[in-house]
């Protein structure tokens, strides 16, 4: 088979995905070039594990392929697909109980591609680990929508709550990585989001 | 309403950012920070800390890119599903980018980085084109390929972004990435771009988006919404 540009030239992601579920060879690999570096960035800013990341976007990918009969058309086809993938990589998190953890290679590459301060290096390695403590919800909230620039509808569409069970976990979420990045110190703070700092500031020893 | 005695951090998050605004909840925060101490001043840490975490969370910079390994990796899987007989996903795009131009491929393996300061525009000749929407919105879609930088294949180790590998523009051929990059550029410069021109700087490709009054600015293949990837601003050359 010669891959061929349909007679139409450019084809949207609802033709892609229409045209797979009739048998076009080509279709689901031209969808998923055009969208794999969002999906890859939302999986492994979720799980912050390249492996982990790498496996649950293989998984979400095959899962979309096989169940693309059953997209209903009622959401945009990257809403659909960025679903498959955070469901994807909470599965993963269920299942195998994934400690998040920042991998080194991703701090050795910062370092050795923009030979930044050392200071900037590290603060992008102490917010993944921040991040990287959020509990699941919160962390997917925020990386949709403060990392990936997706709207609060958008966001809520793709994790299947409504808009203000977003902007909870995400408020929420702002506020614990607050105490994680030393902003706030916990003092007489207590309740649901108390955790200790990940980083000390301003030498107060935290 | 009854919350908590102790300052409730996830609470006062969501009052912090109106979530609670109109509910009973809200004026029971409102009592507890006028009337305890502790309250009063968890929240106007909190809130000053808000802009600090943004700023933090801004410093991962933008969306990894896809490595090449895991690229491969999800290629083979994908081609692993086909039916037997059906040419594989990475043949067919070694064979599709033997086509797409010389200039596409040899300015994305470059690495180049661009200066604050402005490049100065020195239009060459066109190198390639691709088939997407004449216009998106008010926003007129060329493909010149020409080259707006007059040092070709110069790098500044001095970048708006960091020096790296600048990729190519394949991102910016869906019209739904484009018009996301071109609403980026709008709400940054508050005015919606003439047209778009699929080109390079200083070699490397880039969007080189006019505006009214004929001011440039050159985004790259990352641009989209929250994350324009201003490369650099163009001026004529005098």
């Amino acid at each position: 088979v010669v891959s061929t540009s349909p007679p139409g030239g450019y084809r949207d992601d609802r033709a892609l995905l229409a045209a797979h579920v009739s048998g076009d060879p080509t279709a689901f690999g031209e969808l998923i070039g055009r969208h794999r570096d969002r999906l890859w960035a939302v999986a492994l800013r979720t799980l912050s594990d390249r492996e982990e990341a790498a496996d649950a976007l293989q998984d979400a990918c095959i899962s979309a392929y096989r169940g693309a009969s059953g997209f209903r058309g009622d959401s945009t086809v990257t809403t659909w697909l960025h679903r498959i993938v955070v469901n994807a990589c909470l599965d993963r998190v269920r299942r195998r109980r994934v400690r998040p953890t920042v991998p080194l290679d991703a701090v050795t590459a910062d370092a050795a591609v923009t030979a930044e301060p050392t200071d900037a290096v590290t603060t992008r390695l102490v917010v993944r680990a921040a991040l990287a403590e959020l509990p699941f919800d919160q962390r997917a909230a925020i990386v949709l929508v403060d990392l990936e620039g997706h709207s609060v509808a958008e966001a809520a569409e793709i994790l299947q709550v409504a808009e203000g069970t977003v902007k909870s976990r995400c408020a929420r979420g702002r506020a614990r990585l607050a105490v994680l990045l030393g902003h706030v110190h916990l003092g007489n703070l207590a309740g649901a989001d108390a955790v200790p700092p990940t980083r000390p500031r301003g030498g107060e020893g935290m | 309403v009854s919350i908590e005695h102790e300052p409730d951090l996830g609470l006062l998050a969501e009052y912090a950012e109106g979530l609670l605004d109109g509910t009973p909840a809200a004026a029971a925060v409102a009592h507890r920070i006028t009337t305890d101490e502790r309250w009063e001043r968890a929240d106007a840490d909190l809130r000053a800390a808000l802009g600090a975490v943004r700023h933090d969370l801004a410093t991962l910079g933008a969306a990894p890119r896809i490595p090449p390994g895991v690229a491969t990796r999800l290629e083979a899987a994908l081609d692993d599903l086909r039916p037997s007989g059906v040419v594989p996903l990475r043949r067919r795009r070694r064979r599709r980018m033997a086509v797409i131009g010389v200039g596409v491929a040899a300015a994305a393996a470059l690495v180049v980085g661009f200066p604050l300061s402005p490049v100065l525009l020195n239009e060459q000749s066109p190198t390639t084109s691709v088939s997407i929407p004449e216009t998106i919105g008010d926003t007129r879609i060329t493909h010149s390929g020409k080259n707006y930088g007059p040092e070709v294949g110069a790098a500044s180790q001095q970048s708006a972004r960091g020096v790296e590998a600048a990729p190519d523009l394949t991102r910016l051929n869906d019209p739904a990435a484009l018009a996301r990059c071109l609403e980026a550029v709008q709400h940054l410069t508050g005015s919606a771009p003439l047209s778009a021109d699929f080109g390079s700087v200083r070699s490397s490709p880039a969007l080189v988006v006019t505006f009214p009054g004929g001011s440039r600015v050159a985004v790259g293949a990352s641009c989209d919404l929250g994350r324009p990837d201003v490369l650099t601003r163009l001026v004529d050359t005098p």
